[in-house]
């Protein structure tokens, strides 16, 4: 008996339960990827089910999928891994539409996943480099709520910028 | 057991399908949007202030820590104009070195404007780099900085100054007297502009023996919190032809026996020191005082109290009015006013030609 008890203590396992009502079941060392689960593991120690009212389980899903891979890779450190973890992370933010990155970076946010929200922050910031600004409108839908005059005002103000 | 991380919200709708058209970005927080623009160039950024109206102020609002540090592109070319205001804390030194390189090294900037606030008045921003390797501005605002050595000064295009709480460095101040006489030594010779036509300085409660008697050209004149001998004052506003606007903010007390003329004054403000008490001798010298300023077409009096104001009846019997010619003037206090002192009264009778009279008090006084 005193041998099997040895195994068994080594992983926990955490409920987060999204505002949908589904639940995940993940390892401790998984949900810690986050610093707010994190927070809360350490100051409360011993609860097992943790709800997460502002996120929805379809995001939450893919947020524990990103701290799973980064969670597992951690654990053996050698440099062959950052590469993986690299080509793996730019799979995941490759075709996530508009709606989903927001959902997921406002999930992430929340939850303070510091390197997931560095990671799509950076997808979005891709968007943007280099783009006209038409462009910019276009993709990610912004539409002009400017009164007449007020555009040519600004390029006016920071020609600078505009030339 | 069970907990909660945070209140719930709104529930959101996630159908995709009728969220295609919807745009997210702008409804981001700000401090996400921050995030998103700290990996993106800032030509880039400011150009996207022609998004829409969310978007237009955006890429001032970037906290200068999570800014790139990609302006130099920008400084060389066209900027003529540069603009900091930032508080000081030690974490952000490096920041405030960069943004000042960027302004000063090879860039086209004329007008100067450095406000570095602080709230520990003995810490303020320590300049490390030589500031004044330029000598193309025509306007230099600074405050709250301390230099080492303000030597090798030269700005031959110099029509503006402004220094408030502009120090040297504190070992030269260890060495007692010599530091203010090396100070406004220093001062004076960057005074020696013949294109200056207005200096605004802001020291600490200090004595004063600038020179300021090479600027002919000075328009605009403001000192504050500085102490000087009447005759100083009386001479340089001779020396200074083209004088038509000067303040006067917590120097000396009333200044008695003072004359001054000055023949296009347009507009004179003055800061009265706060008496101990309003005894007869305050309103003798406050009239002697205020004779001096019939020479401007306006005058602002800033009062700490509206008792310093008005003169006693047998004042108004005896004396003459000491403003006879004076058209507009303004009373500033910081006190509450009572409807029927008297100051309106008081007032007219020192200036008895107004053609408006103002009488104001700071907003968070207001009823």
């Amino acid at each position: 008996m005193s041998s099997s008890s040895t195994t068994t203590t080594t992983t926990r396992l955490l409920m987060l339960k999204a505002s949908d009502g589904v639940t995940f079941e993940v390892e401790e060392a998984v949900a810690t990827k986050l610093g707010a689960i994190n927070n809360m593991v350490e100051e409360e120690g011993s609860e097992d089910l943790i709800c997460l009212p502002n996120v929805n389980g379809k995001f939450l899903g893919m947020v524990l999928e990103w701290c799973k891979k980064h969670a597992n890779n951690n654990t053996n450190s050698d440099k062959g891994n950052d590469e993986v973890n690299k080509w793996w992370d730019k799979e995941f933010v490759m075709d996530l539409d508009q709606n989903t990155l927001y959902h997921l970076l406002m999930a992430a946010d929340y939850l303070s996943g510091t390197e997931l929200v560095d990671l799509l922050t950076e997808k979005v910031a891709s968007m943007i480099r280099g783009k006209k600004v038409e462009e910019i409108r276009e993709t990610f839908k912004i539409k002009s709520d400017f009164l007449p005059g007020q555009e040519e005002e600004i390029r006016k103000k920071n020609s600078w910028a505009f030339e | 057991t069970l907990i909660c991380l945070l209140q719930p919200t709104e529930p959101e709708d996630f159908d995709e399908g009728n969220t295609i058209e919807v745009d997210r970005i702008s409804a981001l927080p700000e401090t996400l949007i921050h995030h998103i623009l700290s990996f993106v160039p800032t030509l880039d950024v400011v150009r996207m202030s022609l998004l829409s109206r969310r978007w237009r102020h955006m890429w001032r609002s970037v906290p200068l820590d999570q800014r790139r540090n990609d302006m130099l592109n920008v400084t060389d070319t066209s900027v003529t104009s540069f603009k900091l205001d930032i508080k000081f804390y030690p974490f952000n030194i490096t920041t405030i070195d960069h943004w000042l390189n960027l302004a000063t090294h090879r860039s086209k900037v004329k007008e100067l404007d450095l406000c570095i606030r602080t709230e520990v008045p003995r810490k303020s921003y320590y300049s490390h780099h030589d500031l004044f390797t330029l000598n193309s501005f025509t306007s230099l605002k600074l405050c709250g900085m301390t230099f080492n050595s303000l030597h090798s000064l030269s700005f031959p295009s110099l029509i503006s100054l402004s220094l408030e709480n502009v120090r040297l460095d504190d070992q030269f101040r260890t060495r007692a007297l010599s530091f203010w006489k090396s100070f406004m030594g220093i001062i004076s010779q960057l005074l020696r502009l013949k294109l200056l036509q207005s200096f605004v300085y802001n020291g600490g409660p200090f004595y004063c023996d600038l020179n300021l008697s090479s600027c002919e050209t000075l328009t605009h004149l403001s000192l504050s919190n500085l102490k000087f001998e009447n005759e100083w004052l009386e001479d340089l506003v001779y020396e200074l032809p083209l004088l038509e606007s000067l303040s006067l903010w917590n120097c000396n007390y009333l200044l008695s026996d003072f004359s001054m003329t000055a023949t296009n004054m347009l507009q004179v403000n003055v800061k009265l020191h706060n008496p101990r008490s309003h005894a007869m001798q305050w309103y003798f010298n406050l009239l002697d005082f205020l004779i001096n300023l019939d020479c401007s077409r306006s005058l602002s009096l800033h009062i700490h109290s509206e008792e310093a104001l008005i003169l006693p009846s047998k004042f108004r019997r005896v004396c003459r009015s000491p403003l006879p010619t004076l058209k507009h003037l303004k009373v500033w206090t910081d006190c509450l006013l009572s409807s029927n002192s008297g100051l309106r009264d008081a007032l007219l009778w020192i200036a008895p030609s107004l053609e408006t009279l103002s009488i104001e008090r700071p907003e968070s006084l207001s009823v």
